[in-house]
């Protein structure tokens, strides 16, 4: 029996948890119930053969690459970046080219928790009506650091999709966010 | 399948690949992402780009409404939700604004306001504002990137110059989040400021041009206008000076269809007929 998260079903109500993600960011989105990591139902609903996938902190098994259909990518170039947030950043990701911003990488990155951290930031911009604390745990401080750097000249940029086990949270490139003492 | 046919006719990875290009359609609000624009069983320019968009969004909990110019019953949006009904078994179609959650429509917004759960889907036949200015589409591209509108400024301008007025009727060019310029597709002026500020996610898709775009729910949408020469809406008053009104419902406030009747004589109706019928229903109590 294939697991869920393979499902085109499954896939289909995953995928508007990730748009109202996106839509509404800063905002937790609970996925539908599955034995899978969010992080791992996420890749699989969007990535397949036609996209280029990097796992750069070796979080996929081999059964997951097959099943995903993809050949791992180096991470200066490929769509979609799987990272583990507790960890330094220790890449550089593709921003896209002025003409085509979309090539900018989506890096899905696992936490603990999204609420519960040391640090808490302040999300606002597209999609928000107010601004947004979020305190994100397991998330090392590097990331947002080099997020700014990544998305200091519009529309270059990445778009960040924060994981827990059962939850996502995104963070287009129009988000700001500032830390709060 | 029963019938051979996969749930919503396109096959997975043509729906995955419309799904990334919607990611990064509302990730960077206003650019328009390329995708690779599947044939459909119907011409292009009959809202391929809508329905692509629609079939790769909707699920067994959806409820659909098709518009066509305001209309649940023209012949565009019949064919449109009779394919969505015969490839996506499960799903519900209705005609109620409220009881929707997906939205296709061509050249119209809803009149009453969206709510946060809903996705308005918009067929789109021109994506480019800047095809007036500009036949390259490389140039075209560089021309956004660097958010160069001057010649689109010029433009406008040269109508003000002719024409004392700005002389778009439809698909009044947007900028969006402050950055880039949309062609906000065939709708009125009078929806282009429903666009601003949304609740709602509205995603436009063009399959002729392969395009797929967004203005994401609490975005800026900023129809082009000069300081002194202020955007305005088609405007329905009469020689009195009385706003019109719908010869159905008796609203004052929708935007208004013009017909001749059989006697000749010029009369108004609403042009969204849902809200005109609930308008009605309201009246009968």
């Amino acid at each position: 029996m294939i697991d869920l998260i393979w499902h085109a079903e499954f896939q289909q109500t995953v995928f508007r948890c990730v748009v109202e993600a996106f839509s509404r960011p800063a905002q937790i989105n609970v996925l539908p119930e599955c034995e899978h990591h969010a992080a791992i139902a996420v890749l699989a609903t969007l990535v397949d053969g036609e996209s280029s996938l990097a796992d750069p902190h070796q979080q996929l098994d081999n059964t997951h690459w097959l099943r995903l259909q993809v050949k791992p990518t180096a991470t200066e170039s490929a769509a979609f970046i799987l990272c583990q947030g507790s960890r330094t950043v220790d890449f550089e990701p593709n921003l896209g080219t002025l003409v085509s911003p979309e090539k900018g990488a989506t890096l899905v990155i696992i936490i603990d928790d999204i609420n519960g951290g040391d640090r808490t930031y302040q999300f606002s911009g597209v999609g928000m009506e107010t601004p947004v604390l979020i305190a994100p745990q397991g998330l090392h401080v590097s990331w947002f650091k080099q997020r700014a750097n990544w998305n200091s000249a519009f529309p270059l940029g990445i778009d960040m999709l924060l994981a827990t086990k059962d939850g996502i949270l995104a963070l287009p490139r129009t988000t700001q966010i500032k830390e709060i003492n | 399948m029963s019938n051979g046919i996969n749930f919503a006719f396109l096959d997975e990875y043509a729906k995955r690949e419309i799904r990334r290009s919607v990611i990064k359609a509302i990730c960077i609000p206003g650019y328009q992402v390329p995708y690779s624009s599947r044939e459909m069983p119907m011409g292009r320019g009959f809202g391929t780009g809508g329905l692509q968009l629609t079939l790769a969004l909707i699920g067994a909990n959806d409820s659909l409404k098709v518009i066509d110019q305001g209309s649940d019953d023209s012949v565009n949006a019949v064919n449109l939700r009779k394919f969505v009904e015969m490839t996506c078994p499960g799903i519900d179609t209705t005609t109620r604004l409220q009881e929707a959650t997906l939205i296709q429509s061509r050249h119209r917004i809803p009149e009453n306001s969206l709510r946060a759960d809903q996705i308005l889907v918009l067929q789109v036949p021109y994506p480019d504002a800047l095809v007036i200015v500009e036949p390259s589409e490389d140039k075209r591209k560089i021309m956004h990137s660097e958010a160069d509108y001057s010649r689109l400024l010029v433009k406008l301008y040269e109508d003000i110059v002719k024409f004392d007025e700005i002389t778009i009727s439809h698909r009044y060019p947007t900028r969006i989040n402050g950055h880039y310029i949309i062609d906000p597709s065939p709708i009125p002026r009078y929806d282009v400021p429903k666009l601003h500020n949304s609740n709602a996610l509205i995603l436009f898709g063009a399959g002729r041009e392969k395009k797929i775009y967004a203005v994401p729910p609490h975005c800026s949408a900023e129809p082009l206008a000069f300081d002194d020469v202020p955007f305005r809406v088609e405007n329905f008053t009469d020689s009195h000076g009385e706003r019109r009104a719908c010869k159905q419902c008796g609203s004052r406030e929708s935007f208004l269809d013009e017909f001749i009747d059989e006697q000749g004589e010029r009369v108004y109706q609403c042009s969204d007929s849902d809200y005109c019928e609930q308008q009605q229903e309201l009246a009968r109590g």
